[in-house]
């Protein structure tokens, strides 16, 4: 009946890293009960097998467990409840010489004091037999009790009666929840004397059925009399049947972690892959974190102050004096000599649009995911997107944009547009001489080109030239103002996408590997071969 | 028998008030004391139906004995051993009995109408073809042997895995005259048992126990326990009937088991004043403990107004301190900030004003654009400034919609209306940020209506509207918001005087104090019509926490029909 399992070490590996891995803490303290049970059990006599009795009062627990001991160990009585603290009896192990003291320290763990050392060996070599109080009467204590040993005992014997085989504080309050620990539990109806033979039948066949109901369908069901030894064989052999294997306290464990995985699987919907969906709400994040941080603006200012600067170098010497009335673009984001920084956002707007655009990205990853990961992933993001507004300004500042360096050619273009002008003025003035000398009634000889004079030719020449390479050069100018914007945006967002990586995309895909990681190890934990 | 029972007829319509208003109680959110505050409700209402309003209202009917207690007990066997008929199958499988059986005197018969005690059960007689194993059933059966006077009703059990004969065991026990207690040698310890008899001391229920199924040999020990546990519990007054352990007969038991038990019914039968005096105590005790449970249903209507209050008051600290990020961003000038200047300066600095003022052209060429696309283009000063607006208040909707499932997941009864609401209310609604940028531009014409209006008088607007509505748009804005932001020291060097351009053009259309009241005005408008967008966010948690609300006064009306009931005792 029992299949082969993976490894308990394995099983205890993989939900361990599970439990590290996991979205919130509170999801797995159970999972951390179990881990430390684990260790503990593991290490003290794990070959023993701990069988408690549990069952509620005047079932028959302690005269089961007496018969069992076959000696008169545990008060029994007509007055209820009679038990009041748990008793153990130990059978020596099979050749084993630090038996004993193994034994008192597994005791010792269970918080057992009341113990007794069975003297032969025989069958029931290595079993561990505890007279549990009971659950169901007017002392709380005693339910206490009982249940902290039934989350502990390898191997659960639950005895019930004719009278309260039925209750609803065993079905409700234990069977039902111990319903994936099965394969560790038996149950024993114990006063079988009190019905007849039929009856007996039909009683059992009942509390199968309520077994099945409670999701132990299949759970062994052994009738008793403690009083008058019926079905004791029966029990007996069902216990040598366990005890023999050694493996009940490996069993338990593994019923226990079994329990704790189910109720970390709905943590694991299907695992996501990063789709062109996550790719491109990364690439909108960043561009949005580009907006907030005025890329755009600064690099429209850095071509604005191109343009103003090439103006005053190449253009047309007469109308350079208009570029000097217009306001330094450059002034008002506030540019030292050759560094940029980010426009006097306002850290309110800028802190605004940095969070609406990590939501967003947040809520991209996170669709889809089970909630517990998700409401912890947005949660986190959230957290480093505060951290971003300051992380921006760093960026930029540190950034170095292409500082506004004059290039070359202006300094021949200026030159060309001096000698033109040069050219121009020296036709004006010697114009101006011939109009003097002519006022004078003195006329030099002029020299011609075609049907105008040299001098008016220079002068007109030289205009018309230098503004001829003025709008020559204005496309060149514009060009140059597109490749300066270019340079400077991808400076800057650079800067501002390496930031918005480390802070937010790295660690979000990194906690979203967790998820990938924590599915895996509860599958592998969940996993029985 | 109202007067028996020594209570004024006053009592009668008081305690038909307090049933009303026990009815009308509804303990939707999920507090602390909610699931036991229902419990009690449903008690509560029920006693009053199934017991105290039909007991006020009749006279003279039989003493309804219930014999009650743990499944095994035996109460079947020893209902049938009593009457010497087997009314009430006995058997081995847990639990057996699942609907009630009523025994009584065909003398009696009359008195258990449907409209009587228990009026939610359906009779059906015992014997006969109806089904009697579903829900809501009571079997009636008459046999000679009981003595006329009183009726025994064997109800199913109280602790077994079915719930329904657990509840129907306490319905019918809280409908009981007296109580017959059943418990055995094995069970008298168990918790579940004790519960329900501490209620019938609390209730002073006239109550007989009887310790069933005792071995010979514990006899003595177990009775003398239990006496000591009922002495320790405060029920030393009440009978306590031992039924020794015994073979049974043809399923009863010898008639020397049962003797103290029959020996109890018969003195009962015989005696009218003592059958009188035990309604008499029960009755009473059942209406005075009505002002203790009414007051501490009420108490859970209360609990309920305050977690209703608190959830509330969640929702109104996030979205009123969403309101007011916005109005101190606005306040502090920050929306001027960065682009708004920058791209103002440049609209300045560029010419495109001066151009649009001097040349006249803007009207035109606005009124062209907006033909084509139906809307007045906006300039780079209004586009930075609508996205800047919007970028703030859909933070502000966010963080608010956050804040608002942050508080509501710290307290146990706002985490069950977040889960049953069945989605993620921590983000805003889609809805409500498609409906920002509406908002924005709604406001934007609300600013530049508002300031045609305060222009009065025709030569003031056409002066202003000769700035274009671009021009005049962002003129307005900026002014407005370089007024109301007060933008100080550095920051007034840095905009350049670009914003007090338009202030001291604004102020030269309009004055000082009219563009002072202009500015607050816009204000007001922008946050009145974000005061709409949080409404609209917030209502997805009003939808959920209204349905759950107690309806008001219901607790002062249940403390009311408390006290009228005692002034009326
Ligand atoms: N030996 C013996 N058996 C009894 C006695 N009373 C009841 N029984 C047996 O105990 C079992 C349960 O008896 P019931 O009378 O059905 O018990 P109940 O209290 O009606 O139980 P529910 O209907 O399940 O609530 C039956 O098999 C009875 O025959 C008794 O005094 N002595
Ligand atoms: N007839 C009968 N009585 C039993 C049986 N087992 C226990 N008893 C009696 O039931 C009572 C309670 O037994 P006990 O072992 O103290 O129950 P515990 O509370 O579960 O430990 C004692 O009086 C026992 O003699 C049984 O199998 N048949
Ligand atoms: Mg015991
Ligand atoms: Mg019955």
């Amino acid at each position: 009946m029992r299949r082969a399992r993976a490894d308990l070490g394995q099983r205890i590996d993989a939900l361990s890293r599970a439990v590290e891995l996991a979205p919130a803490d509170d999801l797995v303290a159970a999972a951390r009960t179990v881990l430390a049970r684990s260790a503990a059990r593991r290490s003290l006599a794990p070959e023993r097998t701990v069988v408690a009795l549990a069952g509620g009062t005047g079932s028959g627990k302690s005269t089961l467990f007496n018969r069992l001991v076959q000696a008169d160990l545990a008060p029994t009585g007509v007055r209820r409840p009679m038990t009041s603290r748990s008793r153990a009896a130990v059978w020596p192990s099979l050749g084993d010489k630090d038996d004993a003291e193994d034994a008192a320290r597994l005791l010792d763990w269970l918080e057992v004091r009341d113990r007794h050392w069975v003297d032969s060996a025989a069958e029931l070599a290595g079993l561990v037999l505890i007279d549990l109080p009971d659950y169901d009467s007017t002392v709380a204590e005693h339910r206490v009790e009982a249940e902290r040993m039934a989350a502990v005992a390898d191997l659960l014997v639950w005895v019930v009666d004719p009278q309260k085989y039925a209750d609803a504080a065993l079905h409700e309050r234990y069977l039902r929840p111990l319903a994936s620990h099965r394969d560790v539990m038996m149950v024993v109806l114990n006063q079988a004397d009190r019905l007849a033979g039929s009856e007996v039948d039909a009683c059992v066949r009942h509390l199968g059925r309520l077994l099945a109901e409670d999701g132990l369908a299949g759970a062994p069901v052994v009738a008793t009399s403690a009083v008058q030894g019926a079905g004791l064989d029966a029990l007996c052999g069902a216990l040598v049947g366990r005890v023999r294997t050694t493996r009940a306290s490996v069993e338990r464990l593994h019923a226990d972690i079994d329990a704790v995985v189910a109720d970390l699987a709905p943590l694991c919907g299907p695992v996501r892959e990063g789709g062109r969906r996550t790719r491109e709400a990364d690439e909108g994040f960043l561009a949005a974190l580009e907006r907030a941080a005025g890329v755009p603006a600064v690099a429209a200012a850095a071509a604005g102050q191109y343009r103003r600067d090439a103006q005053r170098s190449v253009g047309w010497p007469l109308t350079r004096w208009v570029a000097r009335l217009r306001p330094d673009p450059l002034r008002r984001v506030r540019v030292a000599a050759a560094r940029l920084s980010v426009p006097t956002a306002g850290a309110g707007i800028q802190r605004a649009q940095i969070a609406n655009a990590v939501r967003d990205l947040a809520d991209a990853h996170t669709s889809g995911l089970p909630d517990g990961w998700g409401s912890a992933v947005r949660a986190q993001t959230d957290r480093q997107g505060n951290e971003l507004p300051a992380a921006l300004a760093r960026a930029v500042s540190e950034a170095t944009p292409p500082g506004p360096r004059r290039p070359r050619w202006w300094a021949g273009a200026r030159a060309v547009h001096t000698l033109f002008l040069v050219v121009a003025a020296a036709g004006a003035v010697w114009l101006a001489t011939l109009a003097v000398l002519g006022y004078l009634r003195l006329s030099p000889p002029t020299p011609h080109l075609g049907r105008l004079t040299l001098p008016t030719v220079l002068l007109i020449g030289g205009l018309v030239a230098g503004l001829l390479v003025a709008l020559l050069l204005r496309p060149v100018v514009a060009w140059g103002a597109r490749r300066r914007r270019a340079a400077v945006a991808a400076s800057l967002s650079a800067a501002v996408r390496a930031a918005g990586r480390r802070h937010v995309l790295v660690p979000l895909s990194d906690r979203l590997d967790d998820q990938r990681r924590f599915c895996a190890a509860v599958q592998t934990a969940a996993r029985r071969r | 028998m109202t007067a028996d029972a020594g209570l004024s007829p006053h009592v009668l319509s008081a305690v038909r008030e307090m049933r009303e208003a026990a009815f009308g109680v509804r303990l939707d959110l999920d507090t602390a004391g909610a699931v036991a505050g229902r419990r009690l409700q449903g008690e509560l209402v029920g006693q009053l139906d199934d017991y105290v309003l039909p007991r006020l209202e009749q006279q003279g009917a039989p003493l309804l004995v219930v014999v009650g207690g743990s499944t095994g007990a035996g109460k079947s066997t020893l209902v049938n051993t009593l009457v010497g008929v087997s009314v009430s199958p006995a058997g081995v499988l847990r639990p057996t009995t699942r609907s009630p059986v009523l025994v009584l005197n065909p003398a009696d018969a009359g008195w258990f109408g449907d409209d009587r005690l228990l009026p939610g059960l359906i009779r059906v007689l015992a014997g006969g073809r109806d089904p009697v194993d579903r829900a809501g059933v009571l079997q009636v059966t008459t046999v000679q042997t009981l003595p006329s006077g009183l009726a025994l009703l064997d109800a199913p059990d109280i602790d077994s895995v079915v719930e329904s004969n657990r509840e129907l065991a306490r319905q019918l026990l809280a409908a009981a005259d007296v109580w017959l207690f059943v418990t055995t040698a094995a069970r008298y310890a168990d918790a579940v048992p004790w519960e329900l008899l501490r209620v019938a001391r609390e209730r002073s229920t006239a109550l007989a126990v009887v310790l069933d199924r005792v071995p010979a040999e514990a006899l003595t020990e177990v009775s003398d326990h239990l006496r000591q546990l009922l002495d320790r519990e405060g029920l030393a007054e009440s009978e306590l009937l031992i039924v020794p352990e015994a073979q049974l007969d043809g399923g009863r038991l010898p008639d020397t088991a049962v003797a103290p038990v029959r020996h109890w019914i018969d003195a009962l039968a015989a005696d009218a004043g003592a059958r009188a005096e035990l309604m008499r105590r029960t009755l009473r005790g059942a209406v005075d403990s009505l002002q203790v449970r009414a007051a501490s249903l009420a108490g859970a209507v209360e609990e309920q107004e305050r977690a209703a209050g608190e959830l509330g008051g969640d929702l109104d600290s996030a979205y009123v301190s969403a309101r007011s990020i916005v109005a101190r961003e606005v306040d502090d000038g920050t929306l001027l900030r960065g682009e708004v200047l920058s791209r103002w300066q440049e609209f300045l600095g560029t010419g495109q004003f001066m151009r649009t003022v001097e040349s006249g052209m803007g009207r035109l060429r606005d009124r062209i654009t907006s033909a084509f696309t139906g809307r007045a283009p906006a300039s780079p000063v209004e586009e930075a400034l609508e996205n800047n607006l919007e970028a703030l208040l859909q933070d502000a909707v966010e963080r608010a919609a956050g804040a608002a499932a942050d508080a509501w997941s710290g307290r146990a009864e706002g985490r069950r209306l977040l889960q049953a609401a069945g989605q993620d209310l921590s983000r805003a609604a889609r809805e409500t940020l498609a409906d920002i940028p509406g908002v924005v531009r709604a406001w934007q014409a609300d600013v530049l209506e508002l300031v045609t209006a305060e222009g009065g008088d025709r030569r003031r607007v056409a002066r202003l509207a000769s700035y274009g509505v671009n021009g005049a748009g962002s003129l307005l804005i900026v002014g407005l918001f370089a007024h109301t932001g007060g933008l100080t020291g550095g920051e007034v060097a840095i905009a350049g005087g670009t914003a007090a351009v338009s202030q001291r053009v604004l102020e030269a259309i309009f004055g000082d104090q009219a563009v002072r009241t202009l500015a607050d005005k816009a204000r007001e408008g922008l946050l009145t019509r974000f005061d709409e967008v949080l409404a609209a966010d917030s209502a997805r948690f009003r939808a959920l926490l209204e349905p759950a609300v107690p309806l008001p006064g219901t607790a002062a009306r249940l403390r009311a029909a408390a006290r009228a009931v005692r002034a009326a005792q």
